[in-house]
């Protein structure tokens, strides 16, 4: 009883600042002992459900399949680089560069260093092909693969992608269903001859952009954190062992690059880029286009709405922007 | 100044302690932001006392004094009003939030147990609140559901957990 009472006004001091609840609420822990002892874990529990919720969280926005898949196979590892707080701390400078990078832009652009070209992504504007892409996740270079989606004719004859709807693409039945995943694996290896990876006075990016656009679904109402969103992970690595490994080979990637968006339905379109350090030991880049409900589940959950087109994925070389600003 | 084996001793303590602090802070402030904030500054402020710190005894109580001293002198001068608790009432909530923030891991592991017992509507509700950051009319609105409906829901299932997680401590080894 104490507790209902406790709890009740606790929400009326929290969500409407109500000071006569405020008042009793401190009048009851005042005077009972068992009030306090009843608040104290409340509180404490309150903590240990925003700590679980909280990685929990983490877990579904970084590997949105996570649950219940075995770890990577011995015989064909990802080559794993860093541990987590190097990885962290790689990201946060990797963050801190590509930041400077952005900035410098409108200082770079008139060196003759600069330099941006596109990597081939294959059927990246879905113009080569309609109907359902392969499910499951790709194993081989050159092609779109991942959870049900399909490639589909609008109106003025354009092509796009429609995500369908959200599943498992290890296809684990007990493994989270939030988001549908369309991927492609892109050979790196070339690259990095050509655009010189390993000199220090320069520095490649990846760059991933994508259209995204939304449509009225008849289940919006229950999809209100729906995200398009579009990934990049760089890997030393087969692109075989990728799948094999997914997601728990996530945290192998030498580099990753994210971003998302929220459009409402019938909102305009609107395109999105996630840029990575292109790691001069990357030897392929899994690329990813997403709708992610953000809805911790295992069931799969229709879509429909959510399209994506001009899949690009560009190399930019450009100076060290610091150096030469202070030169 | 600590010695070299005493300041590893010291982060460790302080790494594994973390988050009953922070459980601490948040049963002084029941606010989690400023729960975060007063947790920065008493991990600031045990570096800072490292050096009163004796590694023979336990790292916890002298942890949870500092907070308690973070928590009153942040917010005497600077932000009484923001305080769900007055001073008086957080000194008398003090043992027992002490008591019961020293069990936090247990009691989060009990919590994840019965958290795995709730049905998926209930837990969309608790992320919803409490990671999504939605407050209750938010989310009334966007699930066309009356406020009190979902206050009622979520005292529900607060209720629920409590229960669940006392029982699950009962029967923990």
């Amino acid at each position: 009883m104490i507790e209902k009472q406790l709890l009740t006004l606790l929400q009326e001091v929290r969500d409407d600042r109500d000071e006569a609840a405020r008042t009793e609420l401190n009048e009851l822990l005042r005077n009972d002992l068992e009030a306090r002892s009843i608040m104290a874990k409340m509180l404490v529990d309150e903590q240990a459900l925003i700590s679980h919720l909280r990685d929990q969280s983490i877990v579904s926005i970084l590997e949105p399949e996570s649950q219940g898949v075995s770890r990577p196979s011995p015989s064909r590892p990802a080559l794993r680089l860093f541990a987590w707080p190097q990885q962290m701390a790689a990201g946060l400078i990797a963050g801190v560069l590509v930041g400077l990078f952005g900035m410098g832009m409108v200082w770079a652009i008139g060196l003759p260093k600069s330099q941006a070209r596109l990597v081939h992504v294959s059927n990246g504007s879905f113009e080569d092909s309609v109907g359902p892409i392969d499910i499951g996740f790709p194993s081989n270079f050159g092609g779109w693969s991942g959870d049900p989606a399909e490639v589909i004719v609008e109106s003025d004859g354009n092509r796009a992608l429609r995500f369908l709807e959200t599943a498992n693409v290890t296809g684990n039945p007990n493994g989270g269903a939030s988001a549908c995943n369309v991927f492609q694996i892109i050979d790196l290896s070339s690259l990095h001859q050509q655009w010189d990876t390993e000199n220090p006075e320069a520095q490649v990016t990846l760059e991933l952009s994508a259209r995204f656009r939304r449509e009225s679904a008849s289940n919006d109402a229950q999809l209100p954190k729906l995200r398009g969103g579009l990934t990049i992970h760089l890997y030393q690595a087969e692109p075989e062992s990728i799948g094999e490994a997914w997601p728990l080979v996530i945290r192998d990637a030498i580099a990753v690059g994210n971003k998302t968006i929220r459009l409402e339905p019938g909102e305009e379109s609107a395109t999105i880029s996630a840029s990575c350090i292109l790691a001069p030991k990357a030897t392929i880049a899994l690329i990813s286009v997403n709708a992610h409900t953000r809805i911790p589940t295992k069931t799969p959950i229709p879509l429909g709405g959510y399209f994506v087109d001009d899949v690009r994925l560009t190399v930019i070389k450009q100076p060290i922007f610091p150096v030469r600003l202070m030169q | 100044m600590l010695n070299p084996l005493d300041e590893t001793r010291f982060i460790e303590a302080l790494t594994r302690h973390q988050p009953a602090l922070e459980a601490y802070c948040h049963a002084n402030l029941a606010n989690r932001d400023d729960a975060r904030e007063v947790l920065q500054a008493t991990c600031v402020k045990l570096w800072q006392k490292a050096a009163d710190w004796d590694p023979e005894t336990e790292f916890l109580p002298w942890a949870f004094t500092v907070a308690r001293f973070t928590i009153l002198s942040q917010y005497r001068d600077q932000n009484r009003d923001r305080l769900f608790f007055d001073e008086d009432v957080i000194q008398a909530l003090a043992e027992k939030t002490e008591e019961v923030a020293t069990a936090f891991d247990e009691r989060r592991e009990a919590l994840v147990r019965c958290m795995s017992k709730l049905n998926q509507q209930q837990a969309d509700l608790l992320h919803n609140h409490y990671t999504a950051n939605q407050s209750l009319r938010e989310i009334a609105e966007a699930s066309g559901r009356g406020l009190s409906a979902v206050k009622m829901t979520l005292l529900r299932i607060r209720q629920r957990l409590s229960v669940c997680i006392e029982g699950e401590l009962r029967t923990m080894p």
